[in-house]
């Protein structure tokens, strides 16, 4: 019955979706390498968006970004259809920011995005534009980032009206936070900004902007051709989809993996080889997340089965910490590296991180032993700082050092009494300022 | 926006109470806002207001005066819910 249309080619019957774990890294794992732009098209199929043509279209598209429950990668995980819908209801025209920055150096999943899947990040902040009315759209990678002219080669192969941009913004733990990214576009300055107002009001330029992770991007590019009911076949009712989680620390193969949401800690840890010993802990969200005993990891990494052990996503890093090594070390290596990350801006931050840093210091090398105000002291700062930045920097921090105070509370005693452990003297074991070595693992 | 909304959701005859807020990247510590309304604003260890709790009606006047008095004008009198 189908009458081929004289206006064009016949189309092309719409490939299947991807149908494993793998989905945003499905051409990786397919073909080993990136694909072209040809291939990509071959496996994923045209991105629809003349389905969503007009006023109508455009709602219908959000709103089946919202029916997907797709949330954002910035730690809460805020409703992407949500955020989409803000903007597209802001005065003015809308701009769109693709965030692949990743100040946080335990996590890596947005370089390998970049790099093995350029054309779904591409394609997402289309989506994005496209939902919005925006007109321009600015991929935004730190500064030096090998995959930025991966993304940049990509961007130029996609016919569209739209401006697209690769942008290098400047290095750095807080440049990655989007107000800062804003700042940045708007006046060369990556520093975070004041909330109010939030970007989806006045962001780049004063414009309502959309401000999504690579991840989300991508992941915008597979709902918009496959529909929410394959978007909520893998993961939770309230975290669908898969996640990209960078495993570090002890384990045989360290690298990215895509894993449905709702997969066991441990399991994740299986997927980048497992273990190489016994572990105590593991450092879930990345630095500015939480630590949790290495018995905790029954808990689905979801927003809820996190939050129920006292962690949550953040990042989307696991790092896995050995028996053999002191947990109050790795904190203080981290907190004092999270203090000189500081944009120093705000007082709290400014002074308040280096000073939890300090004690935790002290505490770490033992030259706090008998000193009982110390735990005090680093309670009552926790306290008094949380909440208190233009970013969510500080409370990053406190997260960390609070949650290392409860999961290495044994260790924190042992310290206080002047016996710190057997593994203090070590080299950190955390990959502390190592650069990413963008290894992925194998399937 | 200074419409309440939320859990503390009110009627459109009883406005959202009086709130201080502080921009903590225009905080330099002055800590003026501490002297004139010790109610709401109190420094940390370093000087740097924290605020807590809202404006009562009685001290409204000293918010203002302190929001006035602020050297950085980092402080700012809306009405809200309380909160971070």
């Amino acid at each position: 019955m189908a009458v081929m249309s004289r206006r064009g080619p016949a189309p092309v019957a719409a490939p299947a979706p991807p149908s494993g774990n793998w989905r945003l890294l499905s051409g990786w794992a397919g073909s080993g390498r990136r694909e072209t732009y040809r291939e990509h098209l071959e496996r994923f199929g045209a991105l629809p968006l003349a389905a969503y043509g007009g006023g109508a279209g455009r709602q219908r598209l959000v709103d089946a970004v919202t029916a997907s429950g797709l949330r954002g990668r910035g730690g809460a995980g805020f409703p992407t259809g949500r955020k989409l819908a803000a903007v597209a209801s802001s005065r003015g025209r809308a701009v769109v920011v693709g965030n692949g920055c990743e100040g946080e150096p335990s996590s890596r999943k947005d370089r390998i995005l970049a790099e093995y899947a350029p054309h779904l990040v591409v394609e997402g902040a289309l989506v994005a534009a496209h939902a919005t009315g925006a007109g321009e759209v600015y991929l935004c990678m730190h500064h030096g980032a090998p995959a930025a002219a991966v993304l940049a080669e990509a961007a130029a192969a996609h016919q569209t009206r739209v401006k697209v941009g690769v942008v290098e913004v400047p290095g750095g733990f807080v440049s990655s936070e989007e107000s800062a990214l804003v700042n940045y576009l708007t006046r060369q300055d990556g520093r975070p900004t004041s909330k109010p107002p939030r970007v989806f009001e006045s962001g780049v330029g004063g414009r309502p902007t959309f401000v999504g992770n690579f991840e989300s991007l991508a992941n915008l590019a597979l709902i918009a051709r496959f529909g929410p009911a394959w978007f909520q076949s893998l993961g939770t009712v309230d975290s669908p989809g898969t996640a990209l989680i960078t495993v570090d620390g002890a384990v045989r193969q360290p690298g990215v993996v895509e894993v449905p949401y709702g997969m066991p800690l441990a399991q994740v840890l299986g997927a980048a080889g497992g273990p190489t010993g016994q572990l105590q802990a593991l450092l879930v969200g990345g630095y500015a997340g939480h630590w949790v005993p290495a018995g905790a990891g029954a808990a689905p990494l979801s927003h809820a089965g996190l939050a129920a052990v006292g962690a949550a996503v953040g990042v989307g890093s696991v790092i896995a910490l050995p028996s053999a090594a002191c947990g109050v070390v790795e904190t203080a290596l981290v907190l004092r590296y999270l203090a000189g990350e500081s944009a120093k801006q705000c007082g709290p931050c400014m002074f308040g991180l280096p000073a939890i840093a300090a004690d935790f210091a002290a505490l770490a090398t033992g030259a706090a032993a008998g000193d009982a105000q110390v735990v005090q002291r680093l309670r009552r700062r926790l306290g008094e700082i949380d909440g208190r930045g233009a970013c969510a920097h500080p409370d990053g921090a406190v997260r960390l050092a609070d949650s290392a105070m409860r999961t290495f509370e044994a260790d924190v005693r042992q310290h206080l009494a002047g016996r710190p452990c057997a593994y203090s003297g070590q080299l950190p074991r955390l990959p502390l300022l190592q650069p990413g070595n963008g290894v992925l693992v194998a399937r | 926006m200074t419409t309440a909304t939320g859990p503390g959701r009110r009627t459109l005859s009883e406005p959202a109470p009086w709130l201080l807020r502080v921009d903590p990247i225009l905080c330099r510590a002055h800590g003026l806002c501490a002297e004139l309304v010790p109610e709401v604003v109190d420094l940390d260890e370093w000087g740097y207001a924290k605020i807590h709790g809202q404006v009562a009606p009685l001290v409204l006047a000293e918010a203002r005066a302190a929001v006035a008095a602020c050297p950085t004008l980092a402080l700012r009198l809306v009405r809200g819910e309380p909160g971070r």
